[in-house]
């Protein structure tokens, strides 16, 4: 009889293989998982493995699991990352998934990898809320050449699957945040979407950009993460997506012309964008509701006018303004997510003297203040969840003190780590805590994504801010730069007209599903803190660090990269003496607590 | 119901900002001007830090009460155009020899300014404007009219220049400040 031509093998989701098979270093050694496939997963949830398919030519997969569990099966793209002087590196992210019975080949004509010998793919079992505790089988099977009909290769890969008794909890216990920057940058990633929507002119050009906006919100919201798109730039410019039209001027300013507005807002903030998934991903796995927090136009120019700054009639633009924007959510009934007051700009581009977003200049809370005041005599007894947002960096400290008792929401830069004590008692006041930074690159060790959700966590922060998630690169396929601001990636080349996921992606959503696990059962036991501590004991990342020498004696002012002997860029620098493998205690404390649920 | 007002030519826009410019060259104080940004700012702009490249941005600082009576200004010269019209003012590089800087802007018209960039070369149009004290109209350009006014000072010397900007009747549609 002759041997197949296909073999298939599964790995842990912490390893990484190149095409030709070869595990990849920086993530240790692989861990084949045997067969049957042996998982575990809580209901509500996901159990994840990497699939290495070997062999030669076409062939198709499917899967059947039973106990009214789902197999979601994503073909991994190898990224071609060009070295110079060197042969090309090829390493799996995006994840472009399989439909059923998908003709597949190997090597891949697509993908396009000279000497490829395997293929990855990453499988994810869903365990629906209702589903029965116990075990459930399943398979992966392959079918190659003539077998796609009969009498060809077939190779089965059984699944054991451990359904939890613990149930997920909808909201994640920490919110890992995929920022991005108004909408110009869709009709490059979607040409094509675009191209058809073309004959409806204006209209259908922020139709289309709403609606690929939305599929970014409901492909982050089914990877347990939380979107954020800030419509108005560093002028104070924005397009009509983000903000109703003005008219009039000084006691006369009027908000009018929602229809944009409400149709890019509105189905965020009342839950119905949830109620459909994004183009070719599986139907959403959560029921609908309202997302975290938006942002919003306000900005020193919107709505009311700068040339009336510290004059009577930029109190009555804005205090006007803003009562005629609160007060249409709130007749929409759009209370239940966070609305963000929030001011992005920079001095360092010239249209503003303050910094809006991480100022480095103490004089600049003055101009905060004064915002506040606006802010606070316009919407102080609103039915709206409104937060004052600060981006706080250089002056965090200070802000604090100065800025603080205002429904704070305080996103903070890296220097967070040298103010426990002074974050600890923010908390106390009941302000929220994120902090802000990036996604680890692709070359990274597939662990390195974790990093910041257990920085989180562990510090009771609230959330983590990535800050820019959707831009993966000029050619993040055939030339790629790592795509550290862009795990979710553009469909369209795979007639997708909608994002995709990645490994990256998973492997968030898969640690954020750990800590919920953790943090939803012993917050119902009253052993937040103690489990909370016990586990930091086990994982070695420093939490907590004293400030350098320079920013001991120096004031904020006069801090630099150079002084401070450390990049504050919000660029991810992933710990390399971490063991590939160092969430395991962390995978294996939430499984085990999920087992003891009743 | 109310008439829609007619689109202005590139000339008669030209014109227009021609106009506007005059009484930028006037009005715009140079003297208000070279208050504006802290000598700090100056040093990162002339001498970046090879090393860490966004150091220079960090640095910058600016006098909140001249930048904002110049930013009011520019805001108000640019209502004169009658149509939509970005102002900016830029001044040269203190010890960089044909550099200049964009100190103040206004909107999302702009023909010259890159963004997060801290400096760059003189274009040639705005080298002759500081040179000969004169208004001058940039040569013609897909997307945007633009004409400079020059900034004096109360020693009679250019200091600077403000640019006018409109978007060109056929220009391709242009971004808010993301892009």
């Amino acid at each position: 009889m002759a041997s197949p031509r296909f073999a298939m093998s599964a790995f842990g989701e912490w390893t990484a293989h190149d095409p030709r098979g070869n595990p990849r270093a920086v993530d240790g050694r692989p861990e084949p998982l045997g067969s049957p496939v042996g998982l575990s997963a809580p209901r509500g949830g996901y159990a994840s493995f990497r699939l290495v398919v070997r062999g030669r030519g076409r062939y198709r997969l499917s899967a059947r699991i039973g106990g009214g569990l789902a197999v979601d099966l994503y073909r991994a793209w190898y990224h071609r990352f060009r070295k110079s002087g060197q042969p090309d590196e090829y390493w799996p992210d995006a994840l472009v998934p399989v439909a059923p019975g998908a003709a597949l080949e190997l090597p891949d004509r697509d993908n396009r990898v000279p000497g490829q010998k395997v293929q990855e793919f990453w499988v994810d079992v869903f365990v629906p809320a209702g589903a029965r505790p116990g075990e459930v089988a399943g398979k992966i099977a392959l079918r190659a050449g003539a077998a796609a009909g009969a009498g060809g290769d077939s190779v089965e890969l059984p699944i054991r699957v451990e359904v939890l008794p613990a149930r997920l909890p909808d909201e994640p216990a920490v919110a890992m945040d995929n920022n991005s920057y108004g909408c110009r940058w869709l009709p490059g990633m979607y040409p094509r979407r675009f191209s058809a929507a073309r004959g409806g002119g204006e209209l259908a050009f922020w139709r289309t950009s709403i609606e690929l906006l939305h599929h970014y919100h409901r492909i982050s919201r089914e990877h347990r993460t939380v979107f954020h798109n800030l419509g108005y730039g560093h002028s104070g410019q924005m397009d009509p997506i983000y903000a109703p039209r003005l008219s009039g001027s000084g006691r006369r300013l009027e908000l009018g012309g929602w229809g944009l507005f409400d149709a890019h807002h509105g189905p965020l903030l009342d839950g119905r964008a949830f109620r459909r998934a994004a183009p070719g991903l599986p139907a959403p796995r959560q029921a609908p509701r309202p997302v975290w927090g938006v942002y919003t136009p306000i900005n020193p120019d919107w709505p009311a006018d700068y040339l009336w700054w510290k004059e009577p009639g930029y109190r009555a633009e804005f205090v006007g303004g803003l009562r005629q924007f609160d007060a249409h959510l709130a007749a929409k009934g759009w209370t239940a997510s966070r609305i963000e007051f929030f001011f992005n700009h920079k001095k360092r581009y010239r249209w503003y003297e303050w910094d809006g977003d991480e100022q480095k200049y103490a004089k600049d809370n003055a101009l905060h203040q004064a915002m506040i005041d606006l802010w606070e005599e316009a919407t102080g007894r609103s039915r709206v969840r409104w937060v004052y947002r600060a981006d706080a960096s250089w002056q965090m400290k200070r802000q604090f003190e100065e800025l603080g008792g205002h429904r704070n929401f305080w996103v903070c830069g890296g220097f967070v780590s040298w103010y426990r004590r002074e974050i600890a008692a923010v908390l106390r006041r009941g302000e929220e805590v994120w902090w802000y930074g990036g996604y680890p690159p692709i070359g990274a060790a597939s662990s390195a994504v974790l990093q910041n959700l257990w920085r989180t966590w562990a510090r009771g922060l609230g959330g983590f801010c990535h800050w820019l998630a959707v831009s993966p690169g000029a050619d993040p396929w055939f030339d790629c730069n790592g795509a550290a601001t862009g795990p979710i990636y553009p469909g369209e080349r795979f007639g997708i007209p909608g994002p995709l996921p990645s490994i990256r992606l998973k492997v968030l959503r898969n640690g954020i599903q750990d800590i919920d696990l953790l943090d939803s059962i012993a917050r119902r036991r009253g052993r937040l803190e103690a489990v909370r501590r016990g586990l930091v004991r086990k994982v070695p990342i420093v939490l907590w660090e004293e400030p350098p020498a320079a920013a001991r004696r120096l004031p904020p002012e006069d801090w630099d990269s150079e002084n401070l002997a450390t990049e504050h860029e919000p660029v991810m620098e992933a710990l390399r003496s971490l063991a590939p493998d160092w969430w395991r205690v962390v995978r294996e404390s939430a499984l085990a607590t999920a087992r003891e649920v009743r | 119901m109310a008439r829609r007002r007619p689109t202005p030519t590139p000339k008669q826009m030209t014109a227009a900002l021609l106009d506007a410019a005059q009484v930028a060259a006037v009005m715009v104080d140079g003297d208000l001007a070279g208050r504006i940004v802290s000598e700090r700012s100056w040093r990162y702009i002339r001498t970046p830090n090879p090393k860490y490249r966004f150091m220079t941005g960090d640095y910058y600082d600016v006098d909140h009460a001249s930048f904002l009576l110049m930013k009011k200004t520019l805001l108000r010269l640019g209502r004169l155009a009658g149509f939509p019209c970005g102002t900016s003012l830029w001044l040269p590089v203190p010890g960089a020899k044909g550099q200049v800087s964009c100190v103040v802007q206004n909107g999302k018209l702009h023909r010259y300014y890159r963004f997060g960039a801290s400096n760059q070369p003189t274009p040639p149009e705005m080298a002759r404007c500081l040179k000969t004290g004169r208004v001058v109209a940039a040569p013609a350009d897909r997307d945007y009219v633009t004409v400079l006014a020059p900034v004096r000072d109360s020693l009679g010397d250019v200091v600077g220049v403000v640019e006018l900007c409109a978007a060109s009747p056929g220009s391709r549609a242009l971004a808010p400040a993301w892009s």
